[in-house]
């Protein structure tokens, strides 16, 4: 039905949309994602031809090449074979009625008379949910979610088959945010929809498929069900933890950084947790990987830990069972579970602490035999009591520059450089009088503060909390935490929490993984806002 | 010039027994010897043979006891049981008869001192150490990336200084002791000064007033070295316990 091919469309010499390849069959809906000024909008006036870039490619419509169309031929396409639902709700006429707005289009591209379009415009705003008397109001007199409804309207008049709705509930509230969504949902089920949208919720109520759009390139393209609830993009990772909507568990978390517009290398790149100099160089295709196509050079987001069938036994009593678990990058995943269950225990075996009696541990895809130095800088650990972790002899400064000296990073000038900016990260004071203290000096908050400073200062990939809070009080806890979950999102982290506490856990994980006798249990992720209760069940079985 | 350890040999003899005075401020001996001399030799010479002895067994100490400590398994077991056989031996008979056998010198008698003295620290060593690997600070230094060595030098040989300061003080202590009994019973190289070998040779002369010159100063340098020193093992324990104690108040 739509077939877009190789689009480019460039203002100036700003190039707006790249490489833009796309196939939609009649029926069909395509949700377009991205932030403001990702390029959704250029793409829907391209597609009904109001674009006035300089535009490259082809696009297809039943066939017919619409980007050789003159004027003419592309206003008789508009509006019967194509419509659009406009963003903004300014695009209604303040001076006219409705009944006028909505008849004039129908009058004038179909051979109805204004009767025949009046009786049709009654029906369709009372599948609308509005009553006739709407259609005497000015565009003044109507709030914004009855304003969205017959802009709605005006692309639903003349039966299109094709309609773009775009951002069809920005700037409504929640409840009329559902009730336009569950209208969408029955009006156009026969037709062939594309939805521009940063709203995640909306794609996944009303699309079948997902096009995740940055920097006007396509980054992830697939089934919505499939793309929303196993994001493989960073950022389309990034889009669902910043979602209100979809993230009912664990705190909003934005992206790092801005987009910078690009013309070389990954559009996404400056804003990437798992980065490589190639990124930076070369613009990633967009690749069949799996059951979706993802335009990244690791093929989405990297498995950077791999636990499995990790078993221990202390004495007779078999602790761990066959653990196996996986960490992406820049996930937080939380073990969870009763004390003494064994969670530190996993903790301690993947550290090399603990020799496990069997099992693997593969980090980067590399199976761990044994631990050198470099091992320690990709994962760190945080440990339960800062008291214990922090040898009390030490000043500040000794504790959190000592994995430097461990690991031999040259350059010793600049220790004092990297301690202040870690201090500054954990937000502690950086003064040299601070440094000076010693951990009796320091509460227990500002010690396990120090200790999260110290485990970050070699910018390691992984960082294991093992129960970091549960000797802080609730208010100290809650800001540790905060600032974890701020470190994550800036230096993209990927974070293993080791907590007894449900609710904490639901603040702070991408997924939850709870222990019970030895053996783990992986549920539903929570960014998708699925049933949190369904924790507190499990929960309740072992507590 | 006077070499180590000082003999009776090295010093000039005047007039015997002659009574304390502007040249010889504590008086002469029998054999017309400096007593103040005498005593400082002797006092020297203890030194001499304590820092020997210290130094041995507080380097045994150390670093077998933090070895065993900190890499544990089979190894830790057997040198715990060699460690326990040599605390329930009876170290000063057995010192006294190889003394006797032997007539050892004075570096010789400091090596037969410290096999016969290292169990005790290494064991206190070892028991300290044990407690500290199993710190998490420890963890966390191996979670960087922290050797064994590393570990040992920057951290375990940090907090067992004090310990080793105080075994020092001990065994100084049981050293200068021990030497003045041996000496004192004329079981040591007679050609050593000794502080028990004065004692013992004024005491012959109890009948003549020459006591107060020839036995007071050895007796009451032997028994200030050992009230010092206790009173220096007193205070650094006293010192340890209150930083202990002000780390477990912060805990608190």
């Amino acid at each position: 039905m739509i077939e877009i091919i190789g689009l480019n469309v460039s203002y100036s010499d700003k190039k707006v949309l790249k490489d833009i390849y796309l196939s939609l069959q009649r029926g069909e809906k395509l949700a377009v994602i991205g932030e403001s000024g990702a390029g959704k909008t250029t793409l829907a006036f391209t597609l009904l031809g109001l674009c006035r870039g300089n535009i490259k490619g082809r696009i297809d419509i039943d066939g017919l090449e619409i980007t050789k169309l003159d004027e003419r031929a592309l206003k008789e396409l508009r509006w019967r074979k194509i419509s659009i639902a406009f963003q903004n709700l300014d695009a209604l006429n303040p001076a006219l009625r409705i009944r006028e707005q909505l008849t004039e289009v129908i009058v004038e591209k179909s051979n109805k008379n204004l009767e025949e379009a009046y009786l049709e415009v009654v029906n369709l705003i009372n599948l609308l949910g509005l009553n006739e008397s709407y259609l005497e109001r000015f565009p003044s007199q109507l709030s914004g979610g009855e304003k969205r409804k017959i802009i709605i309207a005006m692309a639903l008049v003349n039966s299109p088959e094709i309609i773009i709705l775009d951002e069809p509930t920005s700037s409504l509230d929640g409840e009329a945010r559902d009730e336009v969504t569950e209208i969408l949902k029955d009006i156009l089920i026969d037709k062939t929809v594309i939805i521009n949208t940063h709203d995640l919720k909306l794609a996944y109520e009303l699309s079948d498929k997902v096009a995740i759009l940055y920097g006007g390139r396509i980054i992830e393209y697939g089934e919505t069900k499939m793309v929303i609830e196993n994001p493989r993009h960073p950022y389309t990772r990034g889009l669902l933890r910043a979602s209100p909507l979809l993230n009912k568990g664990k705190d909003l978390q934005g992206i790092p950084g801005v987009f910078e517009y690009k013309e070389m290398g990954c559009p996404f790149s400056n804003r990437c947790v798992q980065k490589i100099d190639l990124c930076e160089k070369e613009t990633p295709k967009l690749n069949e990987t799996g059951n979706r196509k993802i335009a990244c050079h690791k093929g989405g987001i990297e498995k950077i830990l791999e636990v499995k069938s990790l078993s221990k036994s202390f004495s007779d009593k078999k602790v761990l069972k066959d653990i196996t678990f996986s960490l992406y990058s820049g996930e937080s995943i939380t073990i969870l579970g009763k004390t003494g269950s064994g969670k530190s225990t996993i903790a301690r075996c993947i550290m090399g602490l603990t020799e496990p009696d069997s099992g693997e541990i593969f980090l980067f895809n590399k199976r761990i035999t044994k631990r050198d130095i470099s091992f320690y800088r990709d994962i760190q650990m945080v440990f339960q009591d800062p008291f214990e972790s922090i040898n009390p002899r030490l000043n500040i400064y000794e504790i959190i520059s000592e994995p430097l000296y461990i690991q031999k990073i040259r350059d010793k000038d600049s220790y004092i450089n990297l301690v202040k900016s870690v201090l500054k990260q954990v937000q502690l004071p950086y003064s040299e009088e601070f440094l000076r203290l010693h951990p009796y000096q320091l509460s227990g908050g500002e010690l396990q503060r120090v200790a999260i400073a110290r485990a970050i200062i070699l910018k390691p990939k992984i960082l294991i909390a093992d129960e970091i809070t549960s000797f802080l009080d609730v208010s100290i806890q809650a800001k540790i935490m905060r600032l974890l979950l701020d470190i994550q999102e800036n230096l993209g982290l990927s974070i293993i929490f080791i907590l007894h506490d449900i609710a904490l856990a639901k603040k702070v994980s991408d997924r939850i993984l709870i222990l019970n006798n030895g053996i783990l249990e992986e549920y539903k992720s929570l960014e998708l806002g699925g049933d949190i209760y369904e924790y507190e069940r499990a929960m309740g079985r072992i507590c | 010039m006077i070499g180590l350890p000082i003999t009776y040999s090295t010093i000039q003899r005047d007039e015997i027994f002659m009574r304390p005075s502007n040249i010889h401020l504590l008086g002469t001996n029998e054999a017309g010897q400096d007593v103040l001399f005498l005593v400082l030799g002797g006092v020297i010479n203890s030194i001499i043979l304590s820092i020997l002895v210290v130094l041995g067994t507080n380097l045994i100490a150390l670093i077998l006891g933090s070895l065993m400590a900190l890499y544990g398994k089979s190894l830790e077991r057997l040198l715990l049981r060699v460690i326990d056989i040599f605390i329930v031996l009876p170290s000063n008979i057995l010192i006294m008869a190889i003394s006797i056998y032997i007539k050892p010198s004075l570096f010789w008698f400091s090596f037969v001192l410290i096999l016969f003295g290292w169990a005790q620290g290494t064991k206190l060593i070892w028991s300290h150490t044990k407690r500290i690997v199993n710190k998490d600070y420890i963890n966390a230094v191996k979670s960087f990336g922290g050797s064994g060595p590393y570990i040992l030098r920057k951290h375990i040989f940090r907090e067992v200084f004090p310990l080793l300061l105080v075994i020092a003080i001990q065994t100084t202590r049981r050293v200068i002791f021990l030497e003045s009994s041996l000496s004192f019973l004329g079981i040591t190289n007679p050609e050593i000064i000794s502080l028990g070998k004065l004692i013992n040779n004024s005491l012959n002369f109890l009948y003549l007033e020459v006591w107060r010159w020839c036995l007071l100063p050895p007796l009451l340098g032997l028994v200030g070295i050992l009230v010092t020193l206790s009173s220096i093992g007193i205070y650094i324990e006293g010192k340890i316990d209150r930083r202990f104690n002000v780390d477990r108040d912060n805990r608190a």
